[in-house]
């Protein structure tokens, strides 16, 4: 179906054309990679595409304390920043295994959370970083954390009128990202879990272990059975065993195409063991704490 | 791609052996290279890639005629369902729409067999699949056919709906298509008994049965099918489609739309693969012409990749149980099987295939006794059909997982059970097949000596494991297709002109695997001329002569033929030429290096246009034809025909991989491809189709399934369908150890599907050898490896199996021939 296609140069001028028409009738574009497709499939009709392409929002900067990756920096430009592949290895990892290289020199971090797949193999990395996003219209700018903003595939928190600005991460975060597929690339995941280390918070002296697990159900999981087995800053192998055995139970699996519950049970078990180690791999070779 | 080649440039003379043994691929390559061709044997990249590689090669879907109309066909949205009424007035008058067809317009039945004519350009009266026909529309351009869609009134009446193959081979109420057998959804029956295996079965010291579970497997090829049909004021139809079988086309079209074959041109753009999935003439070609015929304009009909899955007509989902028997020396005595084939709507190749999976089945063994019963049903299920190894590959999978089974169960090596087993060289087998050329033997121990298998087999830590398995194919079907008129199998047309080039015109369909090379090189061949000289024309059956297509891995061992006779041909008129140039006998001249000269003289000749020349001072042009026939070959039993070809391939394969024990990943890290093609043509293109078959069969072992739930097909997106990227190749090594063939052109067989099947149960056998489990139900998902693993657990630990005892000797690389 025709559509016209429009190319904003300011903030304000993309605020006031996805405004235009009825809710539904404007919609955003970063990468394209996702919409275009469902719009090939009939899932969206807009009159009007609204291309995120030449607004200011295409830079990686680092912070004291946190990253802030502009919603339309395409993937493979965050996967190949060296500074991202040190600070934020679990991010880095994931970015690395999204479509193929192809796609992520096309496809954004921005377009990615509005996208809100099951599958993703970006926000299990994100929501165990506690990734927040800065969300901007005519009115006015708001900070919502990743995990509140995504409610299950294609449906976010985003209001009609509004665009992703950017994501804000914490950095540095030690951490991994494990996954598995039938094939390394072009694929989707079976199931992807992120294991990030984050520092001691509210006056604790233990790290906050994050455990959060993908393409399993509808939304991403944070395991918090499976993190609270993790006791320590150097967890032992039976702790680490616990906690893959917890997340294997506490995860809410669906059987599709890709897997079978029972099978998504056994994998993720073993992926969160291997997520855990490697982790604490990287950082006795970090020397962190 | 992670494929790599041993190959080394041959020199002649007495090869050098290693230090413990004669290197057989070396020695084939010297061999080999004593012939002396000039181009013969040579690595020739293909005449056509820099046109692929840039683009400007021309398909079916980059041809634009003026006014061309897009055409689309209107999916069947029930698996099987009588049409009460179809309404298309309101579509026809939809503004933009040219034209709206339905079955009822040319509903004369055909097939790509005369046995079996079951198809209809449009759905007549009844679906039979989910995903059939039911109507086409020509419009202006995708939406507006889409539109009218819409606008298309189909009142369906459902029937049952048949999706299990063994309830069609029951008694039914409501048959698919009334040709299916008895009171039954079976489409054919096969029952044949050489020699007397319950007999033989009693007396064995060892039976070993196995039962394989295969899903249908689509081919992947990259171009989606495409047509276009053009109708002009002088009456003729002209129609470009991607397509193997042009003239099969061309006669499909003829009987259905009631038209002259001579009022009809078929023309074959480049094809974007076919892998069989484009061996039959299809409703769509035909819709497509008929649609062109009611516009008076040219129309296109382009696939979506959805389309190509609901077409189908790929690898049969089957079921097969196979029982050996040996004696206690492990001589093989009886082979048992019994298959069940889920054919789908139609019969497609289906006679074919019912005959294939049984008579294939000895492959490289010798057996004296050998019972096949076979069905094929039909189901509500989209057609299945010809697949790359036809009827050759899921049934190669269970025997030689059955052959790797006794030798586990006997404690033989796996590599010595199968040198005692094998079929000779010069040997006719228990069901009538002549066997000429024959390196199975070469092709085993190549892969042997190579893979390291002795230091490998049972001995590497678990997870990680090595298997052999063994392949056969037919170098084309010795019987064609269709008996009338009679006229040979492939036909070649040559003409050289005042521009010192030679056209070539040969229906032969180059469909990306190389014939359009090997034509060329063959003519320069025996021409003595630079490859550049030959100009392959496009085919086009206006001008091409007849070649039947290319299924059934014919192409080469035929078309070489016919291209070599008519290359002789046309040597002799220059012969004489240069003859009366040089004043001597043409006997004592021979054609090389451009020129034509006395043999034992090179330096007294002439250049080859200057002979060339003098041959056209009173002829014109030269023009010369070659043809190819098969010998009448094989019994006079029932179904005595099927599988007879006037040649054989032979396959050794040895794999390695590495299967992760918690996540059921199998990693395929090797394969050593031991390949008898007898002499390869063209050895780049030979190693293409084999590392292009292991990537294909890799597919269909590991990931690669059509999921169906009831009669509704799950995955037909190349997404959900999960064809293995070139990130999962295993390194791949190509030994061609083949001696010449004596029939087949430069002594050359087959190398188009004979590369296939051996790559499977090669795998299959290095996962038991890895992690001890045997799986016998493809595709072999990580879940499935990790529930066999649980079952080993519960049994008792998981563990290698336990390393052969015998035989003491090992067979050496040279002997026991």
């Amino acid at each position: 179906m025709p559509f016209e296609l429009l190319f904003p140069r300011s903030l304000e001028e993309a605020w006031t054309l996805l405004e235009q028409g009825a809710p539904g009738s404007s919609m955003a574009m970063a990468g394209g990679t996702d919409l275009l497709l469902a719009m090939d499939f009939r899932r969206f009709a807009p009159e009007r595409v609204v291309s995120l392409a030449r607004l200011p929002l295409d830079t990686v900067e680092f912070g004291e304390k946190e990253v802030r990756i502009g919603s339309t920096v395409p993937l493979r430009t965050i996967e190949l920043d060296p500074r991202v592949r040190k600070a934020l290895p679990a991010l880095s990892e994931a970015l690395a295994e999204v479509g193929s290289v192809q796609l992520r020199h096309r496809a954004t971090l921005g377009g990615n959370v509005v996208r809100a797949s099951a599958s993703s193999d970006l926000l299990p990395p994100l929501v165990a970083m506690d990734c927040r996003l800065t969300i901007s219209s005519r009115k006015g700018r708001r900070s919502l954390p990743l995990d509140e903003f995504v409610e299950g595939s294609w449906r976010t928190k985003l209001q009609p009128g509004e665009l992703v600005e950017d994501l804000r991460i914490p950095s540095p975060l030690p951490g991994a990202y494990r996954w598995q597929r039938v094939r390394p690339a072009n694929d989707i995941s079976q199931v992807g879990v992120a294991v990030v280390r984050q520092p001691p918070h509210d006056g604790s002296s233990a790290p906050d272990w994050r455990i959060v697990a993908g393409g399993t159900s509808p939304r991403v999981q944070r395991l918090r059975g499976s993190e609270s087995a993790l006791l320590s800053p150097w967890p032992s192998e039976e702790e680490i065993a616990e906690a893959a055995k917890r997340a294997a139970q506490e995860a809410r699996f669906a059987t599709d195409l890709r897997a079978a519950e029972e099978y998504r049970r056994k994998l993720l078990e073993a992926l969160v063991r291997s997520g855990i180690e490697s982790t604490l791999e990287r950082l006795r070779e970090g020397g962190g704490r | 791609m992670a494929g790599t080649s041993s190959r080394k440039s041959g020199s002649a003379g007495t090869p050098t052996p290693s230090s413990t043994e004669t290197d057989l691929v070396k020695e084939a390559e010297a061999t080999r290279a004593s012939a002396g061709y000039h181009l013969i044997g040579k690595r020739t990249p293909l005449i056509d890639a820099a046109l692929k590689v840039t683009g400007r090669a021309e398909y079916t879907d980059d041809i634009k005629r003026p006014g061309m109309l897009v055409g689309r066909l209107l999916k069947s949205v029930h698996p099987h369902a009588r049409i009460r009424s179809i309404d298309v007035e309101e579509a026809r008058r939809h503004p933009g729409v040219a034209a709206v067809l339905t079955g009822d317009r040319y509903p004369t039945p055909f097939g790509v067999l005369p046995m079996t004519h079951d198809e209809t350009a449009l759905a007549v009266g009844r679906v039979r699949f989910l995903g059939e026909h039911v109507a086409a529309v020509a419009a202006v351009d995708e939406e507006t056919c889409e539109r009218a869609f819409e606008l298309i009134h189909v009142e369906y009446e459902p029937l049952p709906v048949y999706d299990d193959p063994k309830v069609s081979r029951e008694p039914v109420p409501v048959k698919i298509h009334d040709r299916a057998l008895r009171d039954t959804n079976l489409q054919k029956e096969v029952f044949q008994h050489f020699g007397d295996v319950p007999k033989a079965l009693e007396g064995a010291s060892q039976k070993v049965k196995l039962s394989g579970k295969y899903l249908g497997v689509s081919h992947g090829f990259t171009e989606p099918h495409c047509t276009i049909a053009e109708h002009t004021p002088d009456g003729r139809l002209t129609v470009w489609s991607a397509t193997q079988v042009p003239h099969y086309l061309h006669r499909s079209l003829s009987e259905v739309l009631g038209m002259p074959m001579h009022r009809i041109r078929v023309v074959k753009p480049e094809v974007g693969g076919g892998f069989g999935g484009k061996s039959d003439p299809f409703p769509h070609e035909i819709a497509c012409a008929a649609l062109a015929i009611e516009t008076g304009r040219p129309v296109k009909v382009l696939f979506d990749r959805e389309d190509v899955f609901y077409l189908n007509h790929g690898r049969h989902p089957t079921q097969n149980d196979v029982t050996v028997g040996v004696d206690a020396d492990g001589k093989f005595l009886a082979m048992d099987i019994d298959a069940l084939i889920d054919g789908g709507a139609w019969s497609s190749f289906g006679v074919v295939t019912t005959y294939y999976n049984g008579v294939l089945a000895m492959g490289p063994y010798r057996f004296d006794n050998f019972r096949y019963h076979g069905a094929r049903a039909y189901t509500n299920h989209p057609p299945s059909g010809a697949m790359r190894a036809h009827g050759g590959t899921n049934m190669r999978y269970t025997v030689e997982s059955v052959v790797d089974e006794i030798a586990a169960r006997m404690s033989f090596d796996p590599i010595e059970l199968r040198l005692q087993n094998f079929l000779p060289p010069n040997f006719k087998t228990i069901n009538e097949f002549r066997i000429t050329s024959n390196s199975v033997r070469q092709c085993i121990l190549a892969a042997r000596d190579r893979s390291g298998w002795e230091e490998k087999y049972r001995k590497l830590p678990y997870g990680r494991g090595i298997g052999v398995a063994c392949g056969f194919y037919i170098s084309g079907s010795n019987s064609p297709i269709h008996f009338t008129p009679v006229f040979p199998q492939c036909t070649v047309h040559l003409k050289a002109d005042m521009d010192a080039g030679v056209t070539i015109h040969c229906g032969a369909a180059d469909i990306g695997q190389g014939s359009k090379t090997v034509l060329a090189q063959v003519v320069a061949e025996v021409l003595g001329i630079r490859m550049d000289r030959c100009r392959v024309a496009a085919v086009d059956s206006d001008t091409a002569p007849v070649d039947l297509g290319s299924y059934s891995s014919r192409v080469t061992f035929m078309m070489g033929n016919a291209a070599k006779a008519a290359a002789e041909n046309l040597k002799v008129p220059l012969l004489q030429a240069a003859s009366e140039l040089l004043e001597v006998p043409p006997d004592r001249l021979e054609a090389s290096e451009e020129r034509i000269h006395v043999k034992e003289r090179p330096s007294q000749g002439v250049p080859f246009h200057e002979a060339l020349h003098k041959a056209m001072e009173t002829k014109g042009a030269l023009v010369a034809s070659g043809a190819y026939s098969t010998k009448p070959l094989g019994g006079t039993f029932k179904g005595a025909k099927a599988g007879t070809a006037p040649a054989y391939s032979f396959s050794a394969y040895v794999a390695q991989v590495d299967v992760d024990p918690e996540t059921g990943f199998v990693h395929v890290e090797n394969v050593w491809a031991a390949f008898d093609c007898g002499r390869p043509l063209n050895p780049l293109a030979v190693e293409g189709q084999i590392e292009g078959s292991i990537h294909m069969g890799l597919g269909q072992l590991l990931s690669e399934g059509l999921s169906y739930r009831g009669a509704r097909l799950m995955n037909p997106s190349l997404l959900d369908y999960k064809i293995l990227t070139p990130m999962q190749m295993p390194k791949v090594e190509c030994l061609l150890v083949g001696e010449d063939d004596p029939e087949g052109p430069f002594g050359a067989k087959e190398a188009g599907e004979g590369p296939l099947v051996a790559a499977l149960p090669a795998v299959g056998n290095a996962i038991y050898d890895a992690i001890g489990v045997r799986l016998m139900d493809l595709p072999i998902t990580p879940d499935k490896v990790l529930r066999a693993l649980e079952e080993q657990r519960k049994k008792g630990g998981a563990v290698k199996p336990p390393a052969p005892t015998r035989p003491s000797k090992r067979t050496p690389t040279h002997g026991g021939r």
